[in-house]
C-alpha cells in the first residue's frame, strides 16, 4: 500500500510539473547523440498580449541544429566563431500578431543532444509579446528546476537510445528517488535487481503482488544495471 | 503463501505444456535430441523461462513479459 502512494505521488507530481510549466518541451524525452526534432510549446502570451517573438539559447553540447519553419515565419540563428549555432529566433510579422492573447504555438528545431543519458538540458527562452496598443513585454524563461524566483526553463530529458523489447543500461550516475518517474516514467517496467518500477498503477499491483518482487525504491546509484522495457 | 505460489506455477507450467496425449515420431527433418543446443534443466529457470508467454499470471503477478531476461528472483 505504502509503495502504491509512491508511485501516484510520483505521478502527481509529474502531471503537476507539466501544467505549472508555461512554455515547455512538447516532443517528450530527447535521445542521447542522436538528431531528432526538439518542440517547444509556447502555452500563452504576456499577460493578455500575444508573443511576437520567441528567442531559444542553445545550452553547450547542442549540436548541428537546424530551425523548423513555423507559424512565426521564417527562423533567424545566432552563431559562435566555430559556426555553431548558439540561439534561434521566430519573429511574427506585424500583420500576424494577434490583438489578443489566444494562441499556442510550437516552435521546433533539429539537432543533436550530447551524449548525456539521465540528465537534463536546459534551453533558455526569451519571449517578447507586444498588446494592441504597442506596449512590449518581455519574459526570460530561464530559471532551472527549483528556483523560487524567475521562471522555469524548458527542460528536455535526455535518456539513452533504446529498442523495443528489453533494454541494459548501466547508470553513468545516480539518479535520486524523486527522478526515477522522469527517466522512466515511459516505459513498461524497470528492474534494479529484484525490484521493480512502473508508473501504470496495474503494473505496480502485479509487481507488488509478485513473490520474491519488491517496488524499486530510494535512489539508484552509479554503475546500477537497469533492465528497462519499453 | 510461498508454497501456495509454487503450487500455482506448477500448475500454470502444466496447463502451458504440450497437449499432446500419445507418443508420436518425431517429423523425419526434425533434429535429434543429441543435436539441439545445451539448454538449461527444465524447470531451472522457472516457469517464465521454461513456458514464456503473455498470459496471466495466478494471483495476479507479473506476466512473464515484464520479467527480465536476467531474472535471479525465483519464479
Amino acid at each position: 500500500m505504502k509503495n502504491l502512494s509512491l508511485a501516484a505521488f510520483a505521478a502527481t507530481m509529474l502531471i503537476s510539473a507539466s501544467a505549472s510549466a508555461h512554455i515547455s518541451v512538447a516532443s517528450g524525452p530527447g535521445f542521447a547523440n542522436v538528431s531528432q526534432k526538439i518542440t517547444f510549446g509556447i502555452t500563452h502570451g504576456c499577460n493578455g498580449a500575444d508573443t511576437l517573438k520567441i528567442k531559444v539559447s542553445i545550452p553547450a553540447g547542442v549540436t548541428g541544429v537546424r530551425a523548423l519553419y513555423s507559424d512565426f515565419g521564417k527562423p533567424s540563428v545566432e552563431k559562435d566563431a566555430s559556426n555553431n549555432v548558439t540561439a534561434v529566433t521566430w519573429q511574427k510579422a506585424d500583420a500576424d500578431l494577434q490583438a489578443e492573447d489566444i494562441g499556442f504555438y510550437e516552435l521546433t528545431i533539429r539537432a543533436r543532444l550530447p551524449n548525456a543519458p539521465f540528465s537534463r538540458l536546459q534551453f533558455n527562452v526569451e519571449q517578447t509579446c507586444r498588446t494592441a496598443a504597442g506596449v512590449v513585454e518581455v519574459t526570460h524563461w530561464d530559471q532551472p528546476p527549483g528556483a523560487t524566483t524567475g521562471e522555469p526553463a524548458p527542460l528536455v530529458t535526455v535518456v539513452p537510445a533504446r529498442q523495443p523489447g528489453w533494454n541494459k543500461y548501466v547508470l553513468p550516475a545516480n539518479i535520486a528517488a524523486a527522478d526515477v518517474p522522469m527517466y522512466f516514467g515511459d516505459a513498461l517496467i524497470a528492474w534494479r535487481g529484484a525490484a521493480a518500477y512502473s508508473s501504470n498503477a496495474n503494473t505496480v499491483a502485479q509487481i507488488t503482488a509478485t513473490p520474491g518482487v519488491t517496488m524499486l525504491g530510494g535512489d539508484l546509484a552509479a554503475n546500477d544495471e537497469i533492465w528497462v522495457r519499453y | 503463501m510461498r508454497a501456495l505460489t509454487l503450487a500455482a506455477a506448477l500448475v500454470f507450467a502444466g496447463a502451458c505444456g504440450d497437449n499432446v496425449t500419445g507418443e508420436q515420431p518425431p517429423p523425419k527433418d526434425a533434429p535429434t535430441p543429441d543435436a539441439a543446443p545445451d539448454a538449461p534443466p527444465p524447470g531451472a529457470l522457472g516457469p517464465c523461462l521454461d513456458h514464456p508467454t503473455n498470459l496471466p499470471q495466478p494471483g495476479g503477478q507479473l506476466p512473464c513479459e515484464l520479467i527480465p531476461p536476467n531474472a535471479a528472483f525465483a519464479r
